[in-house]
């Protein structure tokens, strides 16, 4: 019969008859399947709500635009996007940086992308990862929920393009990019660091409220004119001892700038609002980076488990994805911390904590030793942000683990000094030192309103607060105190002042 | 609960508004570096795309940052394994690795931002301060050759030529127009065979249903004769008005139908045998594809750039030659398909050379513009008129001495210029009166020759927009 091509190996099946997920092509019904096998597992893992899973397949330019557009499928033209956009185009062609496997949004459903030229095992572990890791961070986590509004984004999007594109055929694209780059320089300084802000507004209400400032605008200017006709010098704020104006420094300088800047214009402190809202919106993500990615490469790494001792997933599907896994969470000794070693050690240790606790246990983590797993994730993805997390759940075994040693040199001092090792005396250090690098004001200079002289000079001043003897970076601080300028367009003072507070000398004028 | 969407086929490029806002954005920058490369590359390589490098720092958006290394620096680094309690470890100077800044952040900071240009960028920001108008042709008239060109299909043709796809078109056509008759009769004979066979079935249906009445009536008109009067008369009655009409159907259907249908049968072979003689491709439908000759512009040209490199000519009144020799390239390179360059420099002779050397070579010696225009005449001679536009573009900071210019007008004039499609001079340089330019003025008011003058790059543009403006 001469030689006959081999039969195609029979399709492996299980008990519950729905075959097992194996080979690397993959069809939309693998998709779909594997979401369920997933979903199965991880409500046996964890018990809180989820928002609604949207996954996109796409190729990958649409991976570089969605990339360069901060992750958003819609978003406000600027040419910071199209910056990103070449960098990262040019790094994917040369081959110097493989493309995300997904990206996932904190939107209401919340929409993951993946690209169409992941194999099927990793497909599976991108929708374990994404689909539920993130997403129960996302739909679970205070600061998430307090700070952006999963529900309204994607409408706040659609609206913000369309107002700058409309801003842009009004006033020029020049007058419009250069509010733009002014707010993106004080992107960081965009958000209330101690009070959560107001709900994201739907459209709707942010139109009425910007016909509302307009109207207020054109009434003010009457009333200005009229006082300056009727009232006697005297009764002027002119002459009155100034109050301090803020009362108390202000850490949202965007919003200052919104609300009380002299010189825009009403649609000038609306693209100034747009930039504000999404610096609050992605507020959340930055300052959960340890929780958010351990808790997804915990949640990937256990789902994948649990497929494959169900026999829902071939071996090679399993070692496939336990490669990739291995690569998202390496560390190298001696360099930068990986948030995904470190949140995942963390999350693994905690399963630990719970089911197999030492007397150690007891006596350095009693919140969590023997506590009933699934509880305590809830806890850990819903209370908590980097610093608060690693305080609370960083055992004494993971600082083994990782062999996390903490050193530091006063500022002029020739060499570094280690003050803690991975022992049990010096874990309190280590751990408390390292909640604090994810603090804001390590991460973000400490910067705020200190005062607006309103009444006569119109000048602004800001604090720099020097913690922990740290200066600013001068250079780039002036580059952005030119920005601000040409937001504010009267003089602006920088002081800074040393840890008490206390108003200190002057650092920068513009 | 989750929806899975196939979003390949979304729009894609996305991108390509903010590509454009960054190179608006940067529009100033781009200008110089574009300015840059030009002067440094290949007038050929002005049609491709070019890679751009741009310093981090220009392009750079400030936030603010705290000084690096300043203030007491605290460090948790994963993977000790040699370091205990109390123990000093050596600050690098620059901070990297184990201690002081963040090592990324340094590389990422420092590496500059490649990326690449399209033709159509690169030309734009070139010309942007130019702003390339529609140039129209004044002096030089088209020559003309006879090409070839496709002008559809013909019954007549060589092999070689045949056309498949319009011959199997043409045959399909003829097939269906041949046969589409005996097809339809075909059809309508097959249907009425149908019609005829199915007919004849009811009826012989029909026909058994109505012995079985008769048999049946024939029972029960003699149980009803046992029965009540009034019943057995209306069934028998009904039975004989049936069977009669029953039995002259089907001797009206056993008897003609059978002819007809065996002469339907016997039409339907004929109509049979008749479509199997259509042929299926016939010498009437082959096709050519057809050829005419027809009368087209040459669209070869050669340009000439005939340059003075006599040590009064600076790389900066070369540059300004190169921009202008650039500019006439690209123009040259959308009138024709294809545009050969021959470069000569001279000083007290020429020679003819390379690129490179021409722009970026250093001669010393005299100016002699006769020899040059002498190597040019000699030159010419390759490309004849006949095939080939010739283009002759000569820059020179004017410097000519004795008669030398006059000879050269003279040469330029009565020798050379009938072999020229087209000739300009190009003077650079601050002196806009000089020697070379006095002499070839008298020519060129006699329409020999074009003249521009360019002092400095900015005024390259203007200078060869005047030359090609249309003469109104």
């Amino acid at each position: 019969m001469g030689v006959g091509r081999a039969p195609p190996p029979p399709a492996r099946r299980l008990k519950s008859g729905a075959p097992m997920l194996h080979g690397s092509e993959w069809s939309f019904a693998d998709l779909r399947h594997a979401y369920d096998l997933c979903a199965g597992h991880f409500s046996q893992l964890i018990d809180v709500p989820l928002y609604e899973n949207q996954l996109e397949v796409i190729a990958a330019e649409q991976m570089l635009d969605a990339i360069a557009a901060v992750g958003l499928p819609v978003h406000y033209g600027h040419w910071s996007f199209g910056k990103s956009f070449l960098n990262s185009q040019r790094n994917y062609l040369a081959g110097h940086s493989p493309l995300a496997y997904e990206i996932v949004l904190n939107t209401r459903p919340a929409i993951a992308y993946l690209m169409e030229t992941n194999t099927l095992a990793m497909q599976t572990l991108v929708i374990a990862h994404a689909c539920f890791g993130h997403n129960a961070v996302f739909a679970n986590n205070y600061l998430f929920k307090e700070r952006s509004n999963a529900d309204a984004i994607l409408d706040y999007c659609v609206f913000a393009r369309d107002y700058v594109r409309r801003c842009e055929e009004r006033y020029g694209c020049d007058r419009v990019e250069e509010v733009l780059d002014a707010a993106h320089a004080l992107q960081d300084h965009g958000v209330d660091r101690y009070r959560s802000p107001s709900r994201l507004d739907s459209k709707r209400e942010r139109e009425a409220q910007a016909e509302r400032m307009r109207a207020a605008m054109a009434q003010n200017a009457q009333h200005a004119f009229a006082s300056l006709r009727t009232t006697a010098p005297t009764e002027s704020p002119l002459f009155a001892k100034p109050e301090r104006f803020p009362a108390e420094p202000q850490d949202n300088i965007l919003y200052f700038i919104e609300k009380h800047s002299p010189s825009l214009e009403p649609w000038q402190r609306e693209l100034v609002r747009i930039v504000r809202k999404f610096a609050e919106y992605f507020h959340p993500q930055r300052f959960t980076k340890v929780l958010n990615e351990g808790f997804a490469s915990f949640t990937h790494y256990t789902l994948l488990h649990a497929l494959h001792e169900a026999g829902d997933i071939s071996d090679a599907i399993f070692l496939e994805t336990m490669e990739s896994h291995t690569a998202v969470i390496r560390q190298t000794p001696y360099s930068e911390l990986n948030p995904y070693a470190l949140g995942f050690a963390v999350f693994r240790d905690l399963r630990r904590l719970c089911e197999h606790p030492e007397a150690e246990d007891f006596q350095y983590m009693p919140a969590v030793a023997g506590r009933e797993l699934r509880s305590v994730l809830r806890e850990a993805i819903t209370d908590y942000r980097d610093d608060s997390f690693l305080l609370q759940f960083l055992s004494p075994r993971v600082v083994r683990d990782l062999k996390l040693f903490a050193c530091s040199a006063p500022g002029e001092a020739s060499h570094w000094t280690v003050d803690a090792v991975q022992d049990l005396e010096g874990f309190e250090t280590v751990r408390s030192r390292l909640a604090r690098h994810y603090q804001y004001e390590h991460v973000v200079p400490e910067i705020e309103v200190l005062d607006y002289a309103r009444s006569n000079t119109r000048a602004l001043t800001l604090r720099y607060r020097a913690l922990g003897g740290r200066s600013l970076d001068t250079e780039a601080a002036t580059r952005v105190m030119r920005h601000v300028k040409r937001l504010w367009n009267f003089p602006i003072r920088m002081l800074e002042s040393d840890d008490s507070g206390a108003a200190g000398k002057l650092l920068l004028t513009v | 609960m989750s929806t899975l969407i196939d979003a390949r086929q979304r729009g894609r490029d996305k991108s390509a508004d903010n590509r454009a806002r960054f190179l608006r954005r940067f529009r100033g920058l781009l200008r110089s570096k574009v300015a840059d490369l030009a002067r440094h590359r290949s007038i050929r390589d002005a049609n491709q795309g070019a890679e751009l490098e741009l310093s981090p720092h220009d392009i750079s958006e400030p936030r603010f940052r705290h000084r690096a290394g300043s203030g007491a620096q605290s460090k948790i680094l994963p993977g000790n394994d040699r370091f205990t309690r109390g123990e000093h470890i050596a600050r690098r100077p620059q901070g990297a690795a184990e201690g002081g800044s963040d090592p990324a952040d340094g590389s990422a900071g420092d590496d500059p931002f490649r990326f690449v240009l399209t033709r159509d960028e690169y030309l734009g920001i070139l010309f942007d301060d130019l702003e390339l108008p529609r140039l129209l042709r004044t002096q030089q008239a088209d020559i003309t050759e006879t090409r070839i060109r496709r002008a559809g299909y013909s019954r007549q043709g060589v092999p070689g030529t045949l056309a498949v796809p319009r011959t199997m078109k043409t045959s399909l056509a003829r097939r269906t127009a041949l046969s589409g008759a005996l097809r339809e009769q075909l059809r309508l004979a097959r249907a009425e065979l149908a019609a005829r066979e199915a007919e004849a079935e009811a009826e012989a249906a029909v026909k058994a249903e109505a012995e079985a009445a008769t048999e049946a009536t024939a029972r029960s008109a003699s149980e009803a004769t046992t029965k009540s009067a009034s019943e057995a008369t209306l069934n028998p009655a009904s039975a004989d008005a049936l069977a009669p009409e029953s039995e002259r159907t089907t001797t009206l259907a056993t008897d003609q139908p059978t002819n007809v249908a065996q002469r339907l049968r016997s039409r339907i072979a004929e109509l049979e045998r008749q479509l199997q003689h259509v042929p299926f491709l016939d010498e009437l439908d082959l096709r050519y594809r057809a050829a005419v000759p027809f009368e087209s512009p040459r669209t070869a040209a050669v340009m000439i750039c005939l340059m003075d490199v006599s040590s009064s000519m600076d790389e900066d009144l070369k540059d300004i030659a190169k921009r202008f020799f650039l500019l006439l390239y690209l123009f040259l390179e959308r009138k024709y398909d294809r545009v050969e360059l021959v470069f000569i420099r001279h000083t007290e002779d020429a020679e003819e050379c390379q690129e490179q050397e021409f722009f970026h070579g250093s001669k010393s010696g005299g100016t002699r513009v006769l020899a040059g225009l002498q190597k040019v005449a000699e030159v010419a001679l390759r490309y004849p008129a006949s095939h080939w536009n010739v283009y002759l573009a000569q820059a020179s900071d004017g410097d000519a001495f004795g008669d030398d210019g006059t000879r050269s007008a003279q040469f330029l004039a009565s020798t050379l210029r009938e072999r020229l499609r087209f000739a300009v001079f190009l003077g650079v340089g601050n002196d806009e009166n000089s020697t070379l330019a006095r002499s070839y003025r008298a020519i060129a008011d006699a329409g020999y020759l074009s003249m521009a003058h360019a002092a400095n790059r900015d005024l390259v543009y203007p200078a060869f927009r005047a030359l090609f403006l249309p003469t109104a």
